[in-house]
């Protein structure tokens, strides 16, 4: 899994590339744990890339939601492929989450 | 090849099940199944095999996981058993309620469910048998 940070003022657009799974999850997990160091509390997270998620992945995000929420922070999720955006149809976890079409889109919203 | 029968016996570490999957997927190649298809057989079996690995066999080296798979052009059948204590499938809560919704675990099963055609568990849970129909 590919993990690329991109400025934008105060927000953090974190591009990924390939596939969240179990074995993939907790390399995330290590990546998100470094925005919480540095006290980020805007994150976009583009999905434009990537073809596969799993439950571990979707727990690693809700993690990093749920962080976020703590210190009034805020997570927008974007360009999810269909089936990606799919799982999170299935588990209704696109209630929980901000999905926008672009990660312009999802940037604007702040 | 107009159809696939194989059974796997699997003793590994919950990381390594991701690239133990894309191998399976590949040998079921010739029989030409569509993306989403495969999307829907690779979800159910990884998140089949972590429970039973993680859950099942409570991470336990010395037990073993069996996935056995019989594909034809027109159902994939899958039964993924453990070595564990089982479970009771019938009480597991919906992750999709509202007060199931920040939880960090719980959805394998449920994805399962929604992504193949027939799921059922047999022997208290131990054994699971999947199917998906080919469009």
């Amino acid at each position: 899994m590919k993990i690329t940070e991109q400025k934008h003022g105060e927000i953090i657009i974190c591009a990924l590339e390939g596939e969240i799974d179990i074995n993939t999850s907790p390399e995330l997990r290590k990546a998100f744990d470094g925005f919480t160091r540095r006290a980020i509390k805007k994150i976009v997270i583009d999905f434009s890339k990537v073809s596969y998620i799993d439950s571990s992945g979707l727990a690693t995000l809700i993690e990093l939601l749920q962080r976020l929420k703590k210190i009034g922070g805020h997570l927008r999720l974007s360009s999810l492929s269909q089936k990606v955006r799919n799982v999170f149809e299935v588990t209704k976890l696109d209630k929980l989450f901000e999905i926008f079409d672009t990660h312009e889109d999802a940037i604007k919203d702040f | 090849m107009n159809s696939f029968q194989k059974t796997y016996t699997l003793n590994l570490p919950v990381e390594q099940i991701p690239s133990y999957v894309k191998h399976i997927l590949e040998e079921l190649g010739p029989l030409d199944l569509d993306g989403d298809t495969l999307f829907a057989i690779r979800l159910s079996v990884e998140e089949a095999l972590t429970n039973a690995i993680k859950h099942g066999n409570k991470m336990d080296v010395t037990k073993k996981v069996f996935l056995h798979i019989d594909a034809t052009f027109e159902k994939v059948e899958i039964e993924v058993v453990d070595e564990g204590e089982g479970f009771d499938y019938q009480r597991i809560s919906p992750p999709t309620k509202k007060e199931n919704l920040q939880k960090t675990s719980g959805r394998g099963i449920f994805l399962i469910k929604n992504y193949m055609d027939k799921v059922e568990f047999f022997d208290g849970g131990r054994r699971m048998k999947m199917i998906k129909y080919v469009k």
